[in-house]
């Protein structure tokens, strides 16, 4: 069931509305926090979890994939809108469930294989892009959002620490003790580059879009 | 015209990169925005908290201060002797936490 509040995120969210935001956040979080349970047993990762589904969400709202179309929410799927039917609150919870999965699964095989190994980045098709009416500069930004926000939590650290911070391959190490040398840590951050890139050139190639 | 090609694949990947890092910095900027968000949450809660924890520790201060002061006075013992008709005295003592309370039949 869509709310009007769900209609006033997606508003808040396009307009980059930072106080409505921060409203609709909280709200978010009291709703997130209340349902945790049903979910996952929430431990001191709900707060992640959270935060990076919300991202999630709210990127899908930036990039134009969930709109409000006459009055109702729908979203973007095989180029056309289709009215969604669950609420906003519903989406982000399954998108957390989702996170939660992925972070039990990679745990295990965490604890089975090499540290120095770089994940698989996430199964690409479970919110995939695909052409429609919105332009090749929107389809592409929504294919690099789609390919980022589902790169593997230690690929998006290393690559955001590295790029985005500028820290340095020995404050990284510092900060993320699991690698265990200053060259595993630079393989791992070559090969998430990598396997970022190899994702994001597949889906272009698919929907015949030049870089 | 080999030259010319790796040339423009080289500035592909640029420009892809260009625009992951720019998508990788929206995140991590909306990430660090979340947090602000979270402390100012944080911070409202305890300035809606804190009356309430001095108001509740007000009021236990006084509830102790009551009980030592209570301790503090002294017994009185009061003696009642009440004299039947047949000549039986009934005496009666009670303890009161007073210190000028007399009471005499």
């Amino acid at each position: 069931m869509q709310t009007l509040t769900d209609i006033g995120m997606v508003e808040a969210v396009v307009q980059g509305n930072n106080s409505q935001m921060e409203h609709y956040y909280n709200d978010c979080k009291r709703y997130f926090m209340t349902h945790a349970a049903a979910i996952f047993v929430p431990d001191s990762n709900a707060n992640d979890i959270f935060q990076e589904a919300l991202i999630h969400l709210w990127r899908e709202i930036q990039t134009h994939r969930i709109v409000v179309f006459e009055g109702r929410l729908c979203r973007r799927t095989d180029g056309h809108l289709i009215p969604m039917k669950s609420s906003l609150h519903t989406f982000l919870m399954a998108i957390a469930k989702r996170k939660h999965w992925e972070q039990v699964r990679l745990q295990q095989r965490w604890t089975l294989t090499d540290n120095d190994r770089v994940l698989e980045t996430l199964d690409n098709n479970r919110f995939d892009t695909t052409p429609d009416d919105a332009d090749d500069a929107e389809v592409k930004q929504s294919i690099i959002t789609d390919a980022v926000l589902n790169m593997t939590e230690r690929c998006r650290q290393i690559l955001t620490l590295f790029y985005y911070e500028h820290r340095s391959l020995d404050e990284i190490l510092a900060l993320r003790p699991e690698n265990n040398t200053k060259m595993g840590l630079k393989t791992s951050k070559y090969k998430c580059m990598q396997t970022l890139r190899q994702r994001v050139r597949q889906q272009f190639e698919r929907l015949n879009i030049s870089i | 015209m080999n030259t010319q090609n790796h040339h423009n694949d080289e500035e592909r990947i640029d420009a892809l990169d260009h625009l992951i890092f720019r998508e990788l910095g929206r995140q991590q900027q909306m990430r660090q925005q979340m947090q602000q968000w979270d402390n100012r949450q944080r911070q409202r809660l305890r300035s809606r908290l804190l009356p309430v924890v001095s108001n509740v520790a007000s009021v236990a201060a006084l509830f102790v201060m009551g009980l030592v002061l209570q301790a503090m006075l002294p017994t009185t013992k009061v003696t009642t002797e009440v004299k039947t008709p047949i000549g039986l005295a009934i005496t009666d003592s009670t303890s009161v936490e007073t210190d000028s309370l007399h009471i005499q039949e």
